[in-house]
């Protein structure tokens, strides 16, 4: 028979590359040539050996032994390493705030003169550290 | 020793074997192995199919599927879920086929399952019993002329009829264009198909 496909476009058919139309006209073909249906089967029964199963496979033995290798290996978790490295950060960040605190307070301290002049002698008398 | 915290997977929700695999990777990222677990079996029987079409050996095959899991499970925190976790398996196998290529002389007759020793009675043998077997036998023919094919060949035609993958899928764990991947599979195609007509043709 003429005008037969070319295997490429047997294969386009078979990988289910082919257009529409192309399909069309090589299954129109394949029906009517027995030449062309030979090739065409043994390229069907090449792709069904490629898809034949293995000897069965133990799938439970095959992933336990994963999780054993996966065992092995020492973890990794960045969430525990920041609450491990959390109370130090917060300490140093406390005495930082202190140092700043206290020398803004420091700095900020009015004379004892000054207080004298803001107080009552009552309320002076509280803060005996200030007015030795 | 402080032992680290373990990442409890909640019961609520969807259970783990109907989550997606980008899910039981991030799962599994969050340290959840039992999400990887559920991951490992899903994809287990085809990635050792894979492996052992392309090693030729059945447990060798075994072994280069936990080489791979292990490797996801080690660098599972740089896993981006795009929802190409099969690429990401099958590039990983596919390099360790390839390393063990370089380590090990590939098996030429492959892990054909020639039969268990037992004597069949062909005479005895029913119809169905001797169909399987002629089966077998052909399939076994197809897949030791898998092993004469260059490699690039062989691996496309086992990713696109094997594990039906897409061609871009394909493109991305061959680094090649989708182009050359199809013509990888039309070329390995006709090539086995030529070893095989000329087996048949030595057969006396």
């Amino acid at each position: 028979m003429t005008g037969c496909p070319t295997e490429d476009e047997l294969i386009a058919l078979l990988d289910g590359e082919a257009t529409i139309n192309a399909a069309a006209r090589t299954r129109a073909h394949l029906s009517d040539c027995a030449r062309c249906r030979a090739v065409w089967s043994e390229l069907e029964e090449i792709v069904n050996g490629i898809r034949a199963p293995l000897p069965a496979l133990d799938v439970e033995r095959a992933v336990a032994g994963v999780m054993r290798r996966i065992e092995l290996e020492p973890r990794v978790e960045p969430l525990e390493r920041k609450r491990r490295a959390a109370p130090a950060l917060l300490a140093g960040s406390f005495a930082a705030a202190a140092a700043i605190a206290i020398a803004f307070s420091t700095l900020r301290t009015p004379s004892p003169d000054a207080l004298r002049a803001r107080f009552r002698d009552d309320v002076i008398d509280e803060i005996p550290a200030f007015f030795p | 020793m402080v032992r680290p915290r373990l990442v409890q997977v909640e019961p609520e929700g969807a259970p783990l074997g109907a989550r997606t695999d980008d899910e039981l990777m991030l799962l599994a990222k969050a340290g959840a192995r039992d999400a990887f677990g559920v991951l490992a079996r899903r994809h287990m029987e085809r990635l050792v199919r894979f492996c052992a079409k392309q090693v030729g050996d059945l447990a060798a095959a075994e072994e280069v599927a936990q080489d791979t899991w292990a490797y996801l499970w080690a660098t599972r925190e740089r896993y981006l879920p795009q929802g190409k976790f099969l690429v990401l398996l099958f590039t990983a196998a596919r390099n360790r086929c390839v390393n063990h290529h370089r380590g090990a002389r590939r098996k030429s007759s492959w892990l054909a399952p020639e039969g268990d020793g037992t004597q069949v009675d062909l005479h005895a043998a029913a119809p169905s019993h001797l169909d399987a077997l002629l089966v077998r036998e052909r399939q076994r023919g197809i897949l030791a002329a898998l092993a004469k094919i260059p490699p690039a060949s062989r691996e496309a035609l086992l990713l696109r009829f094997g594990e039906e993958l897409s061609y871009e899928e394909m493109s991305a764990v061959q680094g090649a264009v989708p182009s050359t991947i199809r013509s990888r599979v039309h070329h390995g195609l006709k090539e086995l198909r030529a070893l095989l007509a000329g087996e048949s043709e030595e057969e006396p």
